[in-house]
């Protein structure tokens, strides 16, 4: 009794397309008129009708098709080649006529046959793949779906509600600049590490030849030394150190037009590539690396090494988005105690705001190594000048960009375009000096 | 007037990018859908009006029409602008008053042929046929060859038992003495009890 209470679904799995109802008519008008005017020839005319429908609607279905969509790679780089699967199910004994799916298709995923929809016809008990072959040719989190499919059965004269499945998520990790600094590293501050420190200890890198003292090992004794001066004398050595850099993501606009990895790169490309590059050369050196994301939201990835650090930097650098305009964080949510005393900063900003320099000139008078690495590109750079005033605008505009790095550099931050492999190797040197110079100070 | 043009540009821009999409295989059905058509249209109306130039202009039209809107009730039309064709081509001219003087004078008089019969009865399910595929078919589908030829398979198989089933049944209504007019109403009636059957009980 309590079932009859209970609300009767009306979505049945197939429902009649106009097709059956134009059948039925056909044939209903053709035999009647032949009963009306006794022509039996119009009862032959009927007869595919009926004989048709009949046929279809025997070999009907009573469930709609299975659809699963599965990837043949779960992790991409950006410009790799992309293959995803559909597989479309046919629980019913009889076949469908056809199942057309569509699939919605993000902005930076090409396929071979762009969104188009795809029909392929399904034997009964049986499934059917449609392969989707293309290339991802960005960055980032690029959901591909929803997808929707319907069936088509009994020779077009009966048709299932769509199935719908979520998006499948596509991940694609910026493909890395090669990025290579010999130089040693301002502060290194852990206990064990690839840089050696300034302060001797175990280690292999030779510091000098000095006096026995209490607490040194004897395997340290340098014996030829301690011969010709008649004294013994041990070998120091510079103790391995890590460090730790920070790798901050100026996201307070984005600049440019971004053509995927085949084109223009724009400011974030830059900016996310020559990151992914920073984190894998110091973390392939052994050093702690962190991800700080200034603009938008504040994002903040701790510092630790190795490389499952590494997936989680590039996972990290795939949500990066520019902010708006007004998107400034709070000096409570971002500022230099974010980052910790020792570590290298590396800015990648297009200094492009004020609010970029001002945060660099804080995290320097905050004596943090602050090294400004501008990604604002020479392709970004130019400019279609419109008008008469076009032209002087833009000079302007760069006149008063050079002053706030000509400011910056008076704070005593380094600004230098990102080039790839060696392209920091200078400036790092003048950061590591001015690291020795406050370690001699103090 | 502002309007009206922005609507027309707007039409002739999504046509413009149909085109620019439309597939092979979708355009193939719906070319099918023509062919058939115009095959109807010939077979249906009398030989005087199809070497008409005035009639072969109304006719490619009509014949085009469900290619073109495959899913409206075009084909309809089509299919019953045919039989009628074959109606007033195949009834006897009749001089006498009375309901029967007016399709007496547009009748042509011509005899029944069991080919053109059958082909005819053959193409106009083809365009139905056809026709419900390209409703249901996308303009811009990739199509995967199994659908078209399963189709086509499909569609003839049904062409053909038809078409056995019509002649037999017209050797029958030849050899038998009884009047023709009850063995049609019976068939008739059979065949719409039947359908009437099949639909009720899916629904």
């Amino acid at each position: 009794m309590a079932e009859r209470g209970a609300p009767r679904s009306h979505a049945r799995a197939f429902e009649p397309t106009r097709a059956l109802g134009r059948a039925v008519l056909v044939a209903g008008v053709l035999v009647f008129a032949a009963v009306l005017t006794g022509r039996f020839d119009l009862v032959v005319l009927a007869a595919p009708f009926a004989i048709g429908t009949a046929v279809s609607l025997v070999r009907r279905p009573q469930r709609v098709p299975t659809m699963e969509v599965t990837a043949a790679e779960p992790f991409l780089v950006e410009g790799n080649d992309l293959g995803v699967t559909i597989n479309l199910g046919n629980p019913n004994p009889s076949g469908f006529d056809l199942v057309v799916v569509r699939a919605v298709v993000p902005r930076w995923v090409r396929l071979v046959h762009s969104d188009r929809p795809y029909a392929v016809n399904v034997e009964g008990g049986t499934i059917a793949g449609v392969e989707l072959e293309g290339r991802v040719l960005r960055w980032g989190r690029h959901p591909l779906g929803p997808m929707t499919a319907h069936a088509v059965a009994a020779d077009g004269l009966l048709v299932s509600r769509a199935v719908t499945t979520p998006p499948l998520p596509l991940k694609a990790y910026p493909a890395t600049e090669h990025f290579d600094a010999a130089e040693v590293m301002p502060r290194a501050a852990g206990h064990v590490g690839g840089h050696r420190s300034r302060r001797t200890g175990e280690g292999g890198e030779l510091a000098g030849v000095r006096r026995f003292g209490p607490g040194d090992r004897l395997r340290r004794i340098d014996w030829r030394v301690s011969l010709r001066t008649r004294e013994i004398h041990v070998v120091s050595t510079l103790s391995d150190r890590d460090a730790e850099v920070v790798v901050l993501l100026d996201a307070l606009h984005e600049a440019g037009r971004s053509d995927g990895i085949d084109g223009k790169a724009s400011v974030l490309d830059i900016t996310v590539r020559a990151a992914a590059g920073i984190a894998e050369h110091y973390l392939h050196r052994g050093d702690r690396v962190a991800l700080l994301q200034y603009g938008g939201t504040v994002r903040h990835l701790r510092a630790a090494s190795g490389r499952r650090h590494y997936m989680t930097a590039l996972e990290f650098l795939l949500d990066v988005a520019a902010g708006g305009h007004d998107d400034e964080p709070p000096p409570s949510s971002f500022g230099p105690h974010m980052v910790q005393a020792n570590a290298l900063v590396m800015v990648l900003t297009p200094l492009l705001d004020v609010r970029s320099a001002a945060m660099l000139a804080n995290l320097a008078r905050a004596g943090r190594f602050v090294v400004a690495v501008d990604t604002l590109a020479d392709p970004v750079l130019r400019m279609r000048a419109t008008g008469k005033w076009g032209e002087v605008a833009q000079r302007m505009w760069r006149l008063e960009r050079e002053a706030i790095i000509g400011q910056l550099r008076e704070h005593g931050v380094p600004v230098v375009a990102w080039g790839g492999a060696g392209s920091l190797d200078e400036v790092l040197r003048g950061v590591a000096r001015v690291a020795i110079g406050r370690t001699v100070t103090t | 007037m502002g309007e009206l043009q922005e609507y027309l540009t707007g039409r002739v821009g999504r046509a413009r990018d149909m085109a620019g999409r439309a597939a092979a295989g979708p355009l193939l059905v719906r070319l099918g859908v023509a062919v058939f058509a115009t095959l109807s249209m010939v077979l249906g109306f009398p030989g005087a009006v199809t070497r008409n130039l005035v009639s072969i202009a109304v006719a490619g039209v009509v014949a085009l029409l469900p290619a073109v809107f495959p899913r409206t009730r075009m084909v309809g039309l089509a299919i019953f602008a045919c039989a009628f064709g074959w109606f007033i081509s195949t009834s006897a001219t009749s001089s006498t008053d009375g309901p029967a003087s007016l399709i007496g004078t547009i009748a042509y008089g011509e005899r029944i042929s069991v080919v053109r019969l059958v082909a005819l009865s053959a193409a106009l399910y083809l365009m139905h046929s056809l026709a419900a595929l390209a409703a249901v078919l996308p303009y811009d589908a990739v199509l995967s060859p199994g659908v078209l030829a399963g189709w086509l398979v499909r569609a003839g198989g049904i062409v053909a038992v038809s078409a056995i089933v019509s002649v037999a049944l017209m050797v029958v209504v030849k050899l038998t003495i009884g009047p023709v007019f009850l063995v049609a109403s019976l068939v008739g009636m059979l065949a719409v009890a039947w359908l009437v059957y099949l639909i009720a009980r899916r629904a």
